[in-house]
């Protein structure tokens, strides 16, 4: 099935548009790799003002955890570091 | 006495699959359950990304160590912040099985389940990926020079989402002894 497609016209700054290959595939597929980084963006800004949880960062961008994370170290941002407390008792040891 | 009910999210699977370390989760566990939503992350999109751990999960799946649970009658969760699908899912999974344990690494996901679990007076024990190494290595299944290894290796890679910090924690008390 052939997906819809739809114009938009977009008024943009001529430095910019002298970058832009001539071919529609090429300018499809800038759009295509930007968007995904924009929505990346988006959404490790949404995990760094603590709004949301890093797997649901990926969801909300649209793609996997197992992208996300190198993603959001190159980001700089680094996973929370509660205090380790769990799992350290006897008891809890010999439950295991 | 009856085996110990272990759920897990996404985050500790990938991780000890990405460290090769998936059997000490079945050396400690019989069974870890899991929602279909967390198989999906972990198995079906790793494959289509050809993410080699997804195939040692998968074969554990295949083995019986990892098993899919569907959820009964999901009860709603209080979220002040976001989460992930697969998050609610396996939060959902731990209260409807009365899980013993439930292991999850994102520390704002596992505030969550804590708060829920406290809510319905669940005792249940959470744990993250480092818990399973340390209590790996308390309980003789790793050796102290592999569990600074792994532990190390966890600090250094950016395909794992733990802190740098916490691993040194850890580190701290796996070289004291």
């Amino acid at each position: 099935m052939r997906s819809l497609k739809r114009t938009r016209s977009l008024k943009l700054p001529a430095k910019l548009l002298d970058q832009m290959p001539r071919g529609v595939r090429a300018q499809r597929e800038i759009i295509t790799l930007g968007l995904r980084q924009w929505r990346v963006r988006k959404a490790l800004e949404k995990y760094r003002r603590g709004e949301c949880t890093l797997a649901f960062a990926a969801q909300d961008a649209g793609v996997a955890l197992r992208e996300i994370v190198p993603l959001a170290y190159a980001y700089g941002l680094v996973p929370d570091a509660p205090p380790f407390d769990q799992a350290l008792t006897p008891d809890e040891a010999a439950r295991a | 006495m009856t085996d110990p009910i272990v759920v897990s999210n996404a985050g500790p699977l990938l991780a000890l699959a990405k460290l090769r370390a998936l059997d000490l989760l079945t050396r400690l566990h019989h069974i870890v359950y899991t929602s279909p939503i967390v198989f999906d992350e972990t198995v079906t999109q790793g494959l289509a990304l050809n993410a080699p751990d997804a195939l040692f999960l998968q074969e554990y799946f295949a083995r019986g160590a990892l098993a899919v649970t569907a959820l009964q009658s999901p009860t709603a969760l209080d979220e002040p912040i976001k989460i992930h699908d697969g998050e609610r899912e396996s939060i959902q999974l731990a209260i409807q099985l009365r899980a013993s344990e439930f292991l999850i690494d994102d520390s704002r996901a596992r505030k969550i389940a804590e708060q829920n679990f406290s809510a319905r007076k669940l005792r249940t024990v959470i744990r993250g990926t480092l818990d399973i190494i340390y209590l790996g290595f308390q309980n003789g299944l790793l050796p102290q020079a592999q569990t600074i290894q792994l532990l190390e290796s966890i600090k250094i890679r950016r395909d794992i989402w733990i802190s740098a910090k916490l691993c040194d924690q850890v580190l701290w008390l796996v070289r004291a002894g």
